[in-house]
């Protein structure tokens, strides 16, 4: 009889929980997306005229939209790639001054940041008017600050990149770190070594396809996360091309109204590759990561 | 006749603590060494010499009569076993045990078939796509010892392979590394702290005891020696069997 009370409490309790979090979670991006739909296709909002098309008509056929969508895809993809391949670096290389001491505990220092004060950062230390421009400037390297090569607001993202990359290296090193303990990788090395592995070979064939297969999950989450920032974009980016979270923002708050059903649809599509992206990476979770094959 | 393996005055401390004290062994093609010692006895140690994972205070080291002290654990030609399977989690099973041909960029075709023969003799049919994770530990160690075994190593040393599986499968594990070991003609140094285990598996039998290895001319000489808790152990079932009786 107890054991079925306490069964039953366990389903309530689940079944409250799961309540909630469909209640906390889910419910007010359903409804954020429906309103974004409705509002997209005419039917809810200011100027309102009924059901129409018109609006993906012109939101899809806007040379700025797919600009921005690339530009996102090729501002977090080079993140990931320069964080992961520097993070790889640092966590087999100078683990051990990592784990202990001052290097230790910098480590830890840029997670302290938040986005838009490292935004602020790097503006003031790349920009053509900020520090290192006046630093090689006084050095006379160039003749001009504005000679300095463009770093902020740059047409190639750098600055956006850099930020990014300031925050999630360290981040991504501690991770790795704490992989090569969990997983045991020292001991499989060994064992590669002894069946007859280089260290290229070990690196290629068992460190790195294990530490890539085991963060999987948290680096795809993370390109998401900088696929979706917006501080440090805003602040060092610039008007064109935009990342997509600044333009849904700017086509949101532009004077004319006509601009709003836009912006749903930018955060429509948005939504819809994230959610495309992240059905076909966990489809199949169980493809080797061999980097020799 | 090449003698598989030797070695000649190897000695190892760590700090003030002698570990190995003056090593000689010699072991013949397709002979297999058992040692017995207590945990921290540095059975461990002399076998992390012989693979390279560990370099001696002293001594050398010879593989098919070349002195390989100097060569790095990869190009030793001496393949470690140890007590964990430690199988790869990213590969499969046959990837697992084709790592090694995989390195020495052997024909796809001859991979393959070496491999599946492998999966064959170890009783691993139909788990070639598995998962470390979909298998049980004595599986797992049947891989690990595929894994070791499919390059022909000219020495394979075992630390404690079976220390982690129940009894029944241990047993069959024994059986099943015999009859391998013969069909491949593996030279092997069998590392045990179990009499029982170190009888059954070693062609010859030796004990490390203070650092010194000794190696007993015979089964009997093991058995009647008062240095490596064999006598203890005889005594033990005696007391047992006088009890139950």
């Amino acid at each position: 009889m107890k054991i079925s009370e306490l069964t039953l409490f366990n389903n309530k309790a689940e079944t409250a929980g799961i309540g909630l979090f469909l209640l906390l979670a889910v419910l007010p991006l359903v409804l954020g997306v429906l309103y974004a739909l409705l509002y997209s296709l005419g039917l809810i909002g200011l100027i309102s005229d009924g059901f129409t098309f018109s609006h993906w008509q012109r939101a899809l056929s806007d040379q700025e939209f797919w600009l921005s969508i690339l530009y996102t895809f090729y501002i977090a993809l080079t993140t990931i790639a320069i964080s992961i391949t520097s993070a790889l670096a640092a966590s087999l290389y100078i683990n051990k001054p990592l784990q202990k001491g001052i290097a230790g505990f910098s480590a830890y220092i840029p997670l302290a940041f938040p986005a838009i004060v490292v935004a602020f950062l790097a503006f003031q230390l790349g920009s053509q008017s900020g520090f290192f421009a006046r630093l090689f400037f006084q050095f006379g390297i160039i003749t001009d600050t504005a000679a300095f090569p463009e770093m902020v607001n740059d047409p190639f993202g750098i600055g956006i990149i850099a930020a990014h990359t300031f925050m999630a290296m360290p981040f991504f090193t501690l991770y790795f770190m704490s992989l090569y303990d969990q997983e045991n990788i020292s001991e499989l090395s060994q064992v590669a070594q002894t069946l007859g592995a280089s260290r290229t070979a070990q690196l290629r064939r068992i460190i790195v396809p294990i530490i890539l297969k085991r963060a999987f999950p948290t680096l795809t989450l993370y390109t998401i996360f900088v696929m979706g920032s917006y501080e440090i974009p805003l602040i060092l980016g610039r008007q064109t091309p935009q990342m997509m979270s600044v333009l849904v923002i700017r086509k949101l708050r532009r004077f004319s109204l006509s601009t709003i059903p836009e912006a749903y649809i930018t955060a429509l599509v948005f939504i819809a590759i994230i959610l495309t992206i992240l059905y076909l990476l966990f489809k199949s979770r169980t493809f080797s990561y061999d980097l020799d094959r | 006749m090449v003698t598989p393996l030797e070695t000649k005055h190897i000695s190892k401390s760590y700090g003030n603590e002698r570990v190995l004290s003056d090593i000689n062994l010699s072991l013949n093609s397709n002979e297999t060494l058992s040692i017995l010692g207590r945990s921290g006895c540095g059975k461990t140690t002399l076998l992390k010499v012989l693979g390279g994972l560990e370099s001696p205070d002293g001594g050398t080291v010879f593989v098919n009569q070349t002195d390989i002290q100097t060569l790095q654990p990869q190009d030793r030609d001496v393949v470690y076993l140890y007590q964990e399977a430690l199988l790869f989690p990213h590969l499969t099973v046959f990837e697992n045990i084709a790592f090694g041909l995989r390195l020495r960029k052997i024909d796809e075709k001859k991979v393959s078939k070496r491999t599946h023969t492998m999966i064959r003799k170890l009783q691993l049919n139909g788990m070639a796509d598995r998962m470390p994770d979909q298998l049980s530990g004595g599986q797992k160690q049947r891989v690990s010892f595929g894994r070791a075994l499919i390059t022909n190593p000219s020495v394979l040393l075992l630390d404690e392979p079976f220390g982690n599986l129940d009894a029944y499968t241990r047993s069959n594990m024994q059986e099943l590394f015999k009859q391998i070991a013969n069909d491949l003609t593996i030279t092997a140094v069998f590392v045990t702290h179990n009499v029982k285990e170190a009888i059954l598996m070693g062609d010859r039998i030796g004990s490390i005891s203070e650092g010194g290895l000794t190696i007993y001319p015979s089964v009997e000489a093991f058995v009647e020696s008062e240095k490596n808790g064999v006598q203890e152990e005889i005594e033990f079932w005696q007391s047992i069997d006088k009890n139950t009786n």
